[in-house]
């Protein structure tokens, strides 16, 4: 039963801290991002799986985990509100080469970002030239250029 | 080819989902499933029925004696070839061998004539083990299963 308990534990309390994180710092990783990460692994291994190092143990864990991504998986897919309120929506962050301030401030994004992202993708080399610029919910961004 | 894969997909899902209710029910191991008590009265015993490889869990022994006196527990069986006695709380006044295998501890009771006494396993072993308690007389049996 503990097993249990702790995996779906710490699946929520991880889901929901990494909320609070932000979408960035899921798309492209840096080196304090990457750092943080492996640290993070390392204090949700310990209070997975305590003292308990058997096979039963881990395998429960594992169930549990997969498990749960599946259930979610399925309640977005039925319901898209939840699905809304899970993982966002697409935002949309600069229209017609023109930066809306409010959202880029929102996604703690600069627009030297949208554009070091439009030049890698779609080869831009203005923001005058970019249609629409979209945060994704993964993070990424995406460029639609003027045709 | 693809169908036999989303049914087995439906399959696997369902039986992930089972074991999962099975876990929090306490089939393996810490849950109301795995939660047991054997006898009553003069002697009895609260353990875990489903134990895990190298999991620690805790076993109460209770038992009746002549108030403030020493009373003999003998523990006997497969219980300490398949697990680790890491403590036992109280202290033993004398421990020694019981029946070529087992265990005999001396603990002493309090004023109302009651030994409760705290056992911290550690399995070791693996499988069914069946285990006998004995004190003054009155002897219980019990099995518990170890998953790997």
């Amino acid at each position: 039963m503990d097993s249990v308990l702790r995996a779906a534990a710490l699946y929520i309390a991880l889901l929901l801290l990494f909320k609070v994180l932000g979408r960035r710092s899921m798309s492209e990783l840096t080196i304090f991002d990457f750092v943080l990460l492996l640290i993070i692994g390392e204090a949700t291994q310990q209070a997975l799986l305590g003292d308990d190092f058997s096979v039963t143990n881990a395998l429960l864990v594992i169930m549990t985990l997969i498990g749960i991504d599946v259930l979610l998986s399925r309640l977005k897919w039925r319901w898209p509100a939840f699905d809304l309120w899970l993982e966002g929506s697409p935002i949309i962050v600069v229209e017609n080469g023109v930066p809306l301030q409010s959202r880029l401030q929102a996604a703690r994004l600069k627009v030297e970002d949208i554009l070091e992202s439009a030049r890698e993708s779609q080869g831009l080399e203005r923001i005058e030239q970019i249609k629409f610029a979209i945060i994704e919910k993964n993070g990424k961004i995406s460029i639609i250029p003027n045709t | 080819m693809q169908r036999r894969h989303w049914a087995f997909e439906r399959l696997a899902g369902v039986m992930v989902f089972s074991i999962i209710v099975l876990a929090l029910l306490g089939m393996f191991s810490k849950g109301p499933l795995s939660a047991s008590v054997a006898g009553s009265g003069a002697l009895k015993i609260e353990y875990q029925r489903f134990q895990r490889n190298g999991a620690a869990s805790q076993m109460v022994i209770d038992a009746l004696a002549e108030p403030g006196k020493n009373v003999r527990l003998n523990i006997t069986g497969e219980l300490l070839e398949a697990m680790t006695i890491e403590s036992i709380h109280p202290m033993p006044v004398t421990s020694s061998t019981a029946d070529h295998k087992g265990l005999s501890i001396v603990v002493t009771a309090d004023e109302e004539g009651h030994v409760r006494a705290y056992l911290s396993l550690r399995a070791d072993g693996l499988g069914l083990i069946r285990s006998q308690v004995e004190s003054r007389g009155e002897r219980i049996g019990f099995w518990q299963f170890i998953y790997p």
